[in-house]
């Protein structure tokens, strides 16, 4: 199991960040050692280092270079300062990458995950990487795939498709707001349009037809959509 | 010379004067005498004047050289230069060099004071980030409760003010604080766009952009960037109902890049249109929206215009707004130079 040290000052922010690692199997680790930062780090020997720059005593600049003469294990500076001075001296002082404050959960996972790929080996987080599968009423959903089984049917899926389904059934029974869906299908390269989502409900009614099933995405007017469970649930492989 | 000959021109004056009076004086008293030798008095009388102007006028000449050109003066401490020795001149040098110095402590303790209020200003937005990351991770944590979407709405908002402070008091030291460079702009408009991903889809508005990958402009990226963000963000915020779009679209003509942001939103009232880039100007939306700060436009004015870009703005009431800004393009001299991504 990998260990993440955290060094943030902010209690919250600390214990909250590692509640979330935990959630993806991580070890975190947490420190109100502000003054021995290198002696906690001998210590625990993590694989990752979450860093605050801004740290009672010494900041995070001065523990990154004491750090970075025990070890070359990766260290991601968290700070507020946004500057690209902050950023450019983060990387100087010996830093692999920066989550600038205030950040989502998702950035940070992403990003300890990424440094754990890029030191440890591609296959080195197997236990946090294994294939997600998801059963729902007798069909099961690979969303990386992404496929959809149901019975002896399946079929594959779109990316764009398979990020819908996923949010349907993670919500399901509740209606998901169109402003969810909106936010799932945001393309950081090709911007959606006013099409975009309607086009892909569209496509995924399309693909639950080709498995026999009608009717299950449901549309809550002025709301948003869910899934209607219309099939035989306990046609379970 | 002509200030020297003005301010002795009363003694000049007393002096004929007087050799006037001594003359008919003696004229008087001895008739003969006079008459005979007047011309040769006169002569020595003048040359006695013209002596002593002539060392008046050495003791003083940088002086009165300086002084009447101080309308020219352009550096605070010009009559520094001043050599004299006439005492009058000296004494007023000296005065002068002392006014000059008490000035200048005065004013470096303003400056001290104002770079410490900056790094005051600073630290405390710096500081008010991290309750602000706390809540935001809360939030997070708390995703399908009830308001929590209206919640991190108003982090985002409270960010933002945030943002907006730190980039105020920055611009007074902007001087040491840009670079110009050749700065990809596609890479950059994404960037941002992406930035304002949330406003964007909670307000269920479609940004479209059309930015040639291969254009480039010479600007500070930093920011070109606030700029934008401060553009679309208005953009995002009169904008109103689902559906609509804002559109980033650059054009590359004679050597200048026009960037232009264009929204279908509730447009500028033209009574209000030509003050909108006043320093907390919020005209009649400013008033119906409730969340103008009349901070932005002013800023973006005042960075385009430290950064030699234009900035122009057109807008229909009903039909929407567009923001204009042209750029220079780099020369294959900046090319060398361009700022990493």
């Amino acid at each position: 199991m990998y260990r993440i040290l955290i060094v943030e000052d902010d209690k919250t922010i600390a214990e909250r960040i590692a509640g979330h690692l935990e959630k993806y199997g991580y070890h975190p680790v947490i420190t109100d050692q502000f003054d021995a930062v290198d002696r906690v780090f001998e210590q625990t020997m993590p694989h990752v280092v979450l860093l605050d720059v801004n740290l009672p005593k010494f900041d995070g600049y001065y523990w990154c270079k004491k750090i970075r003469r025990l070890s070359s294990c990766p260290i991601l500076f968290i700070s507020a300062r946004t500057g690209e001075m902050d950023q450019v001296m983060a990387i100087e002082y010996g830093a692999d990458d920066f989550i600038t404050k205030p950040f989502y959960y998702d950035v940070v996972v992403a990003k300890v995950k990424s440094q754990i790929r890029r030191v440890y080996g591609e296959w080195a987080d197997r236990a946090a990487d294994a294939e997600r599968v998801v059963p729902f009423y007798g069909l099961t959903f690979y969303p990386e795939r992404p496929e959809l089984h149901y019975g002896e049917r399946r079929v594959s899926l779109m990316k764009k498709e398979a990020d819908l389904l996923d949010l349907l059934i993670s919500r399901y029974p509740r209606t998901v707001k169109r402003e969810k869906m909106f936010e799932r299908l945001w393309d950081d390269k090709e911007f959606i349009n006013e099409n975009t989502l309607n086009v892909n409900i569209a496509r995924l009614r399309k693909k639950f037809a080709e498995l026999g099933i009608d009717h299950a995405v449901e549309t809550v007017k002025g709301l948003g959509y869910r899934l209607n469970v219309s099939w035989n649930g306990d046609d379970a492989e | 010379m002509r200030l020297f000959l003005r301010e002795h021109a009363s003694f000049i004056v007393l002096y004929l004067v007087q050799f006037l009076f001594l003359y008919s004086t003696f004229r008087w008293l001895d008739d003969e005498m006079v008459e005979g030798n007047i011309g040769y008095l006169f002569l020595v009388s003048l040359f006695m004047l013209a002596v002593y102007l002539a060392l008046r006028f050495a003791a003083g000449r940088d002086g009165y050289r300086l002084l009447s050109r101080a309308s020219d003066w352009q550096d605070p401490g010009s009559f520094m230069r001043m050599d004299v020795s006439s005492p009058l001149l000296r004494a007023f040098k000296d005065g002068l060099a002392r006014q000059f110095r008490l000035m200048q402590r005065e004013r470096e303790s303003a400056l001290q004071e104002k770079q410490e209020q900056i790094e005051f200003m600073n630290r405390f937005v710096h500081l008010m980030k991290t309750p602000v990351s706390a809540l935001h991770l809360i939030v997070q944590d708390r995703e399908d409760s009830d308001g929590a979407e209206d919640i991190l709405q108003e982090i985002n908002r409270l960010e933002y003010q945030l943002n907006m402070i730190l980039t105020l008091s920055r611009l007074s030291s902007f001087h040491h604080d840009f670079h110009i460079r050749p700065v990809p702009l596609k890479p950059l408009v994404h960037e941002v766009v992406n930035e304002l991903k949330s406003h964007f889809v909670r307000r269920q508005i479609y940004p479209s952009v059309d930015v040639d990958a291969e254009i480039r402009v010479l600007s500070d990226r930093k920011w070109l960037k606030f700029v934008l963000l401060q553009l679309l963000t208005n953009a995002i915020r009169y904008t109103e109902g689902a559906g609509k779009r804002i559109r980033v679209h650059a054009v590359q003509a004679d050597k200048r890049t026009t960037l232009a942001v264009k929204d279908e939103g509730v447009g500028i009232p033209p009574e209000d249109l030509p003050r909108v880039f006043e320093l907390y100007y919020t005209g009649a939306n400013g008033r119906r929206f409730g969340e103008s700060t009349g901070i932005g436009l002013y800023l973006v004015r005042n960075i385009c215009g430290k950064l030699d870009h234009e900035v122009s703005i057109a807008s229909a009431p009903g039909e929407g707004t567009e923001v204009r800004i042209t750029l220079p393009v780099p020369e294959p001299a900046d090319e060398r130079n361009v700022t990493k991504m």
